[in-house]
C-alpha cells in the first residue's frame, strides 16, 4: 500500500518514460510542497552537474526527495474504516491466574500432548474458569485444527474470546454462529451437508418429529450420498413413529440408503419389518424337548419366499463361504434384532452361540448376528467378540471393547496385563481410548499397568540376549506410551515417576520419552494443586 | 536483581531454547543450587555422568556453562534462572565455589582491563593531523561513492522506470556493491533496499521514486557536506555506514541521566545471521526518547537485557545528530519497581503533539527511517480485513506478523489503549500496549 500515491501521479509519466523522451514541461504541486518543488528549477548547478551528470533526471529524483520527505513530515492518518467490532463486552468468568498455573497452561496449549490439553480445559471449565486473553488466539488455533478440542475450547473462552473469534472466518466455529441452544435454519437451507447433517441431529434432539418431517420433505430433492447421509440423523431419538419414513427408505434407489434404513429398523423390533423377519426364523426353527433349554433346532429355508424381494432379502447374491441355502439363513438372520434371539430361545448370547456350533447353520448363523451386532450394537452380543474361541475380523476387537460395559472392559484389560503374550502396547492403547477427556485410568487398573510398565522399562536386553526381542518390543511399547500414561495415571501413581528404572542402554526415543512425562506430570501436580 | 519468569524467557536466543530450558525446571535436575548478590550458579545433571556447571552474573546478565551448546545464553542458563524465579527458596546463600569465584574475578578484572584501555585510549595523545587527514580521505571516498551514484541514477532516470529489465537490475546490484568497496556501504544497502522493491506489487514505481529520491538528497547533501553543521555532516557519516566511534560517543556524547521507560523493544532478523535489537526508551522527567541498537550474531544473546514496560535509572549517552535519537546506555544503576515503572508512563498527550515530533524529526534529519510513537486512547481493529490502529476517527495500517496481531487483538479487546510503536512511514509496528496502570497487557515477543 501507499499511502499517498495521489501526490505522485504527476510525476509517474516522466519517471517511466523517461527524460530523454519525455518533453512536456515539469509537472507542477500546489501549496509550500509546490514552492519547494519549484525552487529546484532555480538552484544553483551542483557539483555533480559540474562533474557532467544531467541535470533533468537528477531533477526529477529530487522532486521525488521533496516529496517524500514533505510525505514522511506531513504524515496524515486515513480515515477511519467504517464495519469494525465494538470493543468486547466484560469478561464475568474469572480468568487462570497465579504464575505456575499460567506457565503450566502456556505450555500445555503449545506444547502438550493432546491428552494433557484436554484434561486442563476440561478442569478450567469445572472450576468456572476462562482462558487469560493472552493465550486465546492459541487456543481457537489449537481448536481450529483439532476439531475434537472445540467443545473443550469453547466454555473457557470468556466474552473476549468469542469476540476475536468473530474477527476471523476460520476461528467462527467459536464464535456462536451456531449458538449451543439456539437452531440456526440458515445452516439447513445455505450449509455443507456436515452442517446440514449436524442441524437435522440438533432439532432431532429435541423435535424428533419436525426434523422427521423435514427430513421426508427435502428427500426427493437430493442426491443418494446425501440421502443416506442425512437419513442417519435419525438414529438420535428413534422411536416407533420413525417406522412409515424407515419403511419408505428402505425401499430407496439407492442401495447405501436402503442399507441404512434396515439398520435402523434393526433398533425397533416392534416394528413390521422386523417382526415379519423374525417370523421367517421362527418358522424354520423348532423345538425337541421343552425341558431342555437348548434344545432347538434350525433348518435354512429351502427355497426362496415369494415376498422376500419386497423386505430387502436379496436371494441371488452369493455370500463368501456359504452354500446356497445358508447364505439365504444369513440373509434371514441379518434382518433380525438380537433380542429376538434371546427372548424366543430363552438362550444366553453366549449359549446360543454354543447351540449355533452344534447345527449345521453355524456359519450363518454367526455371520448374521455378527452382521447385526455391527449395525445395532448391543452389549451383551459384543461381549462374544471377546472371546478367544471366536475368530474374529479385523477391529472387531476393539469395536467391541468400545461397546461392552466398562466392568467386562476392565476384566479384559486385566487378563490381558497378566498374560506375556498380549502385546503392551496395544492393552494400553485400549485402556488410553476408554479415558474420557479429563478423566484418569479407573483404579483397579492403575497398579498392575504401572508394574508391567516398569518390568519393561527396566529389563536389561543387553545382559539377556536370548530373548531380547520379546522384551525390546515391551520396551519400547512402554517407553512409547509414557507421556500418555503420564497424562492418564492418578498422579498418586506416578509419585515416584523419577524412580522407574531405566535399562542400563536405553533408546533415546525413551530417555525423550521420560522426560516429556515428566513435564506432563509437573504441569498437572500444578493444575491439582491450584484447581483441586 | 531477581528476573521474573517473563523476562528471562525473553532473554533465550529462540523459542526452542526458552522451551529446553522449561523442561530443565525441576529442583530434582540441579543437585547444587546456590545464590549470592551479584551470581546465581548451579549444577544440572545432563546425560554425561559430570554435571553442567552454569553461573550468570546478574550485573548484565552474563552467562556461563560446561556445557557444550553453542546457543547463548543456553538451556541451563536460562533454566538456572527460572528456577530462581519459581523456586528461589531452593537456592543456598554463601560464598560461591571457585569456579564461580574465579569467572566473577576474571569477568572484574576483564571489564577494569576494558575501561583502563578506553581510559588510555581517550588519554592517548593522537594524532589531530593524521587524524584528520583519514578523516578526509575517508569523506573523501564517499563523496566520490555519491557522485557516481547520482551519474548512475541520472542513467536510470533518463531512460526511465519504464525500460528496467533484468538485465538493467543486474547493474543496481553492481553499483551497491560499489557503495561497499567504496566505504559508503549505507548508500549501498539503501539502493539494495529500493532494488528489492522495484516491479514487486502495486505502487511500485511510486515506492521506487521514495527510495530514489531520498537517496539523491543523500548525494546532494554529501555533495555540498562542508557547508552544513556538524550534527548534519553526522547524520550523514550515519547514512554513509560510517559508524561512529562508541568509545568517543560514551566520552563526548551529549549525556542524559534519567528514569528510562521501555517502551519497547523490537528484534529484526538481519542477513548474515546477524540479529538486530532496537530498544526504544522514554525519560521520564526529560521527556527525551532515546534509541538504542544493537546487534548479535547468529543467536547469542545480547550484552544488556531491556524488558518492555520496565523502567530503568540510567545514564545515556547519545551519538551526534540534527535530530539524535540514537544512544548508548553507559551506567544502569538499578531497575525500578514495577509501581515506579508505570508512573513513567505519560498519562495523556494530544496525538498532534506526537506526530509534530515525528515532523521535526523528519525535518532535520530526512533519512530517519523509524521514529517512535506513543499514542494514548489508540485502538486496534480489524476493519475491511486489515489491521489499523485507531484514535478517533483517524486510522493508521499496522505492520504485525500475524501471531503478534491477533494476540495484541486478544489482549486489548478493541478497547482504547496505550499503545508504543514505530512508524516507518507506512505502517505501525506495535510493541507494546498498556490497558490500565501498571504491567503491559501485550509487549511484543522477540522475533
Amino acid at each position: 500500500m501507499m499511502r499517498d500515491a495521489a501526490a505522485w501521479s504527476p510525476l509517474l509519466p516522466v519517471a517511466m518514460v523517461g527524460t530523454e523522451r519525455h518533453a512536456a514541461p515539469p509537472p507542477q504541486w500546489p501549496g509550500p510542497v509546490g514552492a519547494a518543488i519549484a525552487a529546484l528549477a532555480d538552484a544553483a548547478p551542483t557539483a555533480a552537474e559540474a562533474a557532467g551528470v544531467a541535470r533533468a533526471p537528477s531533477d526529477v529524483l529530487r522532486t521525488a526527495g521533496v516529496l517524500a520527505v514533505c510525505g514522511l513530515a506531513g504524515t496524515r492518518a486515513l480515515p477511519r474504516v467504517p464495519g469494525a467490532s465494538p470493543a468486547a463486552g466484560a469478561d464475568t468468568l474469572p480468568a487462570v491466574d497465579g504464575a505456575a498455573l499460567l506457565q503450566a497452561l502456556d505450555w500445555t496449549l503449545a506444547d502438550g500432548p493432546h491428552r494433557l490439553k484436554q484434561e486442563f480445559l476440561v478442569r478450567l471449565a469445572r472450576g468456572g474458569l476462562r482462558l487469560p486473553h493472552a493465550l486465546l488466539p492459541t487456543a481457537l488455533e489449537l481448536a481450529r485444527s483439532t476439531i475434537a478440542l472445540r467443545a473443550l475450547v469453547q466454555p473457557v473462552l470468556g466474552e473476549r474470546g468469542v469476540w476475536l473469534a468473530r474477527q476471523r472466518d476460520d476461528w467462527r466455529f467459536a464464535a456462536g454462529v451456531v449458538a449451543v441452544d439456539e437452531l440456526d435454519p440458515r445452516q439447513w437451507d445455505h450449509g455443507t451437508l456436515e452442517q446440514r447433517a449436524a442441524f437435522l441431529a440438533a432439532e432431532r434432539a429435541r423435535e424428533p418429529r419436525a426434523a422427521r418431517e423435514r427430513l421426508g420433505a427435502t428427500l426427493s430433492e437430493l442426491p443418494a450420498k446425501e440421502r443416506a447421509e442425512l437419513a442417519r440423523g435419525l438414529a438420535v431419538g428413534l422411536g416407533p413413529d420413525d417406522e412409515p419414513l424407515l419403511d419408505q427408505l428402505r425401499g430407496d434407489r439407492g442401495q447405501e440408503v436402503r442399507s441404512v434404513a434396515l439398520a435402523l429398523l434393526l433398533r425397533l423390533p416392534d416394528a413390521a419389518h422386523p417382526r415379519r423377519a423374525a417370523a421367517r426364523i421362527a418358522a424354520l426353527m423348532s423345538r425337541g424337548d421343552p425341558l431342555a433349554p437348548a434344545d432347538w433346532a434350525i433348518d435354512a429355508p429351502s427355497e426362496v419366499g415369494t415376498d422376500w424381494k419386497a423386505d430387502q432379502i436379496e436371494p441371488d447374491l452369493p455370500v463368501a463361504k456359504l452354500g446356497q441355502r445358508a447364505a439365504w439363513l444369513y440373509r434371514l438372520v441379518c434382518q433380525v434384532p438380537l433380542p429376538w434371539w434371546t427372548a424366543h430361545t430363552g438362550l444366553t448370547p453366549r449359549e446360543l452361540l454354543a447351540w449355533s456350533r452344534r447345527t449345521d447353520w453355524a456359519d450363518a448363523l454367526w455371520l448374521g448376528w455378527r452382521d447385526v451386532l455391527m449395525r445395532a450394537p448391543r452389549a451383551d452380543w459384543a461381549e462374544l467378540l471377546l472371546q478367544d474361541d471366536v475368530q474374529g475380523m479385523p477391529g472387531d476387537r476393539d469395536f467391541a471393547l468400545a461397546v461392552v460395559s466398562p466392568a467386562v472392559r476392565e476384566q479384559w484389560i486385566l487378563r490381558e496385563l497378566a498374560s506375556p503374550e498380549a502385546l503392551l502396547q496395544r492393552t494400553l492403547v485400549t485402556v488410553f481410548s476408554g479415558c474420557e477427556p479429563g478423566e484418569t485410568i479407573p483404579a483397579a487398573l492403575c497398579a498392575p499397568i504401572v508394574q508391567r510398565v516398569r518390568r519393561a522399562l527396566a529389563h536389561d536386553a543387553a545382559a539377556d540376549p536370548g530373548v531380547s526381542n520379546v522384551h525390546l518390543v515391551e520396551q519400547v511399547g512402554a517407553g512409547h506410551a509414557l507421556p500418555d500414561l503420564c497424562c492418564t495415571l492418578p498422579l498418586t501413581f506416578l509419585a515416584d515417576f523419577d524412580a522407574w528404572a531405566e535399562s542400563p542402554g536405553e533408546w533415546p526415543a525413551i530417555a525423550r520419552a521420560r522426560h516429556a512425562g515428566r513435564q506432563i506430570i509437573q504441569a498437572r501436580r500444578v493444575l491439582a494443586s491450584r484447581l483441586a | 536483581m531477581t528476573l521474573t519468569v517473563e523476562e528471562v524467557i525473553a532473554l533465550a536466543p529462540d523459542d526452542a531454547s526458552a522451551k529446553s530450558a522449561r523442561g530443565l525446571v525441576a529442583p530434582a535436575k540441579w543437585p547444587l543450587l546456590g545464590a549470592s548478590d551479584v551470581a546465581v550458579w548451579g549444577e544440572c545433571q545432563g546425560s554425561g555422568s559430570k554435571p553442567y556447571q552454569t553461573q550468570v552474573d546478574l550485573a548484565g546478565p552474563a552467562f556461563r556453562c560446561s556445557c557444550p551448546s553453542r546457543k547463548f545464553p543456553c538451556k541451563h542458563g536460562l533454566a538456572l534462572l527460572l528456577l530462581q524465579a519459581e523456586h528461589g527458596g531452593r537456592f543456598v546463600g554463601g560464598e560461591p565455589p571457585a569456579w564461580v569465584a574465579e569467572w566473577l574475578a576474571s569477568r572484574g578484572q576483564r571489564a577494569q582491563k576494558k575501561e583502563e584501555k578506553q581510559a588510555d585510549k581517550a588519554a592517548a595523545p593522537v594524532d589531530p593531523q593524521a587524524a584528520a587527514r583519514r578523516e578526509s580521505q575517508r569523506w573523501g571516498r564517499i563523496e566520490g561513492a555519491a557522485l557516481d551514484l547520482q551519474r548512475f541514477l541520472a542513467d536510470q532516470l533518463a531512460r526511465g522506470l519504464g525500460s528496467l529489465d533484468p538485465a538493467a537490475l543486474k547493474t543496481w546490484a553492481t553499483m551497491a556493491a560499489r557503495m561497499v568497496d567504496a566505504q559508503a556501504p549505507g548508500l549501498g544497502a539503501r539502493l539494495q533496499d529500493v532494488l528489492a522493491g522495484v516491479r514487486q506489487g502495486e505502487h511500485w514505481p511510486e515506492r521506487t521514486l521514495h527510495g530514489l529520491g531520498v537517496l539523491q538528497l543523500a548525494c546532494d547533501a554529501i555533495g555540498r557536506r562542508e557547508s552544513l553543521t556538524p550534527a548534519q555532516q553526522a547524520d550523514l557519516r550515519t547514512l554513509a555506514g560510517w559508524p561512529h566511534d562508541q568509545a568517543e560517543v560514551s566520552a563526548s556524547g551529549e549525556r542524559v541521566a534519567d528514569r528510562w521507560l521501555v517502551l519497547g523493544v523490537a528484534t529484526q532478523d538481519r542477513p548474515n545471521k546477524l540479529t538486530e535489537r532496537r530498544v526504544w526508551l522514554l525519560g521520564a522527567r526529560s521527556a527525551r526518547v532515546a534509541w538504542l541498537l544493537d546487534h548479535a550474531f547468529a543467536g547469542r544473546g545480547f550484552e544488556q537485557a531491556w524488558f518492555a514496560g520496565s523502567a530503568v535509572d540510567a545514564t545515556l549517552a547519545f551519538f551526534p545528530g540534527a535530530s539524535p535519537l540514537r544512544a548508548l546506555a553507559l551506567e544502569r544503576d538499578a531497575v525500578v519497581s514495577a509501581d515506579a515503572a508505570a508512573e513513567c508512563l505519560p498519562k495523556a498527550s494530544s496525538s498532534d503533539t506526537a506526530w509534530q515530533r515525528v515532523a521535526e524529526r523528519v525535518a532535520a534529519c530526512p533519512w530517519a527511517v523509524l521514529h517512535p510513537l506513543l499514542l494514548h486512547d489508540a485502538v486496534v481493529e480489524i476493519a475491511d480485513g486489515r489491521p489499523w490502529v485507531c484514535q478517533g476517527a483517524s486510522a493508521w495500517p499496522v505492520r504485525a506478523s500475524d501471531t503478534e496481531l491477533w494476540r495484541l487483538l486478544a489482549c486489548t479487546g478493541g478497547a482504547p489503549a496505550t499503545l508504543a510503536a514505530e512508524w516507518d512511514g507506512q505502517a505501525l509496528r506495535p510493541l507494546t500496549a498498556w490497558t490500565s496502570a501498571g504491567a503491559p497487557a501485550w509487549i511484543k515477543e522477540a522475533a
